[in-house]
């Protein structure tokens, strides 16, 4: 009896336990990636519409996550019909070279406004490790990430235009996963 | 209606992509030519080329560098990073076929070889998967290319083929930016202005520049193949193609009673064929898209 009764508990315990780990599907319906490029004379905005991945968060503790992304580079649209070819092309992010960029979180540090991402990015066959503040809300349920940032884009060698596009691309990163 | 640039864009092609390769072009020539004498010519055109497209595409970015460094960055793929290479390499191998008494079979295996290096280097893995005859049909086009444009340019000598490749490179660069890259649409524009100086230079000395004649064979169709198989456009394939080929129009001028015409008569037939598949390609290219700028 006794037995059965410490067995049903270690049972319980580790039901409460796989339940608490969170693991979240990511995909273009619940996380959007959204870009600025800049250059003197305005600027253009755009995206990426297919993307996969997961989010995994343990306890519902944001310094526990760990996220990775695969976003199909082809997907990318803009406000632009024929600039979205263009950043297709070679003189950008040259697709049918480079046909996925992938992003794998290493650290997630609390911060005085949130939190501090970490991660390897890979985008246009180079990667880099990029850190990128972000407000992040755990629980059993659900997980909602958002974050503004910017990556030089000559550090993943997508450098066309130098001199008159600026380097900085302004990121905008959104999540808003459920169970 | 046509799209035509801002000006500004036009100004900043001027000034880097036309102005620098034509007067390297011209004035290398000039002052090997000077230098060396008629003996030097081929050497004279193939030197004066490679430094002009040299510093052309580098400034327009046809050479991919390190971002930290500036240095050229050795590409990890074949493709269009591979241009300059090619064409250097090739650029040697003719320099080398040229040497006094080398037995024909010996120039043949060099152009082969370097022609097979080029496609080596610039049929993307993605072509070679989808048609194992890329690499063999790009080689071929190279090394026919090649054979056609040095008799053209010894026969007679002069300015008029580079002038002819020079308008065939305009239309390479029309026929890309349609298609929506720049980068390779400045890299036809870049060799079009060193072959417009080569043209004039050439044409002063009445020499011989078939020197250049490797560079371009491998540049120009290892551009257009680029430049449809990497970008995402409505461009037709045929297009590219037709550019690409134009300069084959030219060989039944070899032929005895054509290449005994008048030098002007000659060349004028020849631009005048030249012209025919590089307004089409040009044509059918604006039909299909349209430039924003």
């Amino acid at each position: 009896m006794r037995q059965l009764f410490g067995l049903t508990a270690l049972v319980l315990a580790a039901s409460v336990a796989l339940a608490a780990d969170g693991k979240f599907s990511l995909t273009g319906e619940n996380t959007t990636i959204q870009f600025v490029g800049s250059k003197a004379e305005g600027k253009h905005d755009g995206g990426f519409k297919k993307i996969t991945g997961t989010a995994t968060v343990a306890d519902g503790d944001p310094t526990t996550a760990k996220i990775e992304l695969e976003i199909d580079v082809d997907s990318i649209y803009t406000d632009t019909g024929k600039l979205t070819n263009h950043l297709k092309s070679p003189d950008f992010f040259e697709v049918k070279k480079y046909p996925k960029a992938k992003f794998v979180s290493t650290k997630v540090a609390k911060s005085d406004d949130g939190y501090t991402v970490t991660g390897a990015l890979t985008l246009h066959g180079k990667t880099k490790t990029i850190s990128f503040p972000a407000k992040i809300k755990a629980t059993d349920d659900g997980l909602t990430l958002t974050s503004d940032f910017k990556i030089d884009r000559h550090d993943f060698g997508v450098s066309f235009g130098k001199g008159k596009i600026h380097d900085d691309v302004a990121l905008k990163v959104s999540v808003k996963a459920t169970k | 209606m046509i799209a035509l640039p801002p000006t500004d864009l036009i100004l900043d092609t001027a000034k880097f992509a036309v102005l620098p390769p034509a007067v390297l072009a011209a004035g290398g020539f000039v002052i090997l030519r000077f230098a060396g004498g008629a003996r030097i010519s081929a050497i004279a055109s193939a030197l004066a080329l490679a430094a002009a497209v040299g510093v052309g595409f580098t400034q327009r970015e046809v050479v991919p560098r390190d971002a930290a460094t500036g240095w050229p960055e050795w590409p990890d793929q074949a493709g269009w990073p591979w241009l300059t290479w090619a064409a250097l390499a090739a650029l040697v191998a003719g320099l080398l076929a040229r040497l006094p008494r080398l037995p024909q079979a010996l120039v043949w295996l060099l152009r082969a070889g370097a022609a097979n290096l080029a496609a080596g280097m610039l049929v993307s893995a993605d072509l070679r998967a989808a048609a194992w005859w890329a690499v063999p049909a790009f080689a071929a086009l190279v090394l026919a290319e090649w054979a056609l444009l040095e008799e053209l340019a010894r026969r007679p000598s002069g300015g008029g083929v580079p002038l002819g490749l020079s308008f065939t490179c305009l239309a390479a660069t029309a026929v890309i930016i349609h298609a929506h890259s720049a980068r390779l649409a400045d890299g036809a524009t870049v060799l079009a202005a060193a072959l417009g100086g080569l043209a004039i230079a050439a044409w002063l000395f009445q020499a011989d520049a078939g020197g250049a004649m490797p560079a371009v064979a491998v540049l120009l169709p290892g551009l257009l193949l680029n430049g449809q198989t990497e970008t995402f456009s409505e461009v037709p394939w045929v297009c590219f193609v037709l550019v690409a080929l134009a300069p084959m129009v030219l060989a039944p001028t070899l032929l005895p009673y054509l290449n005994r015409w008048p030098a002007l008569r000659l060349r004028l037939l020849q631009l005048g064929l030249l012209m025919i598949p590089l307004i089409v390609a040009v044509a059918l290219a604006m039909q299909a898209e349209a430039l924003e700028f």
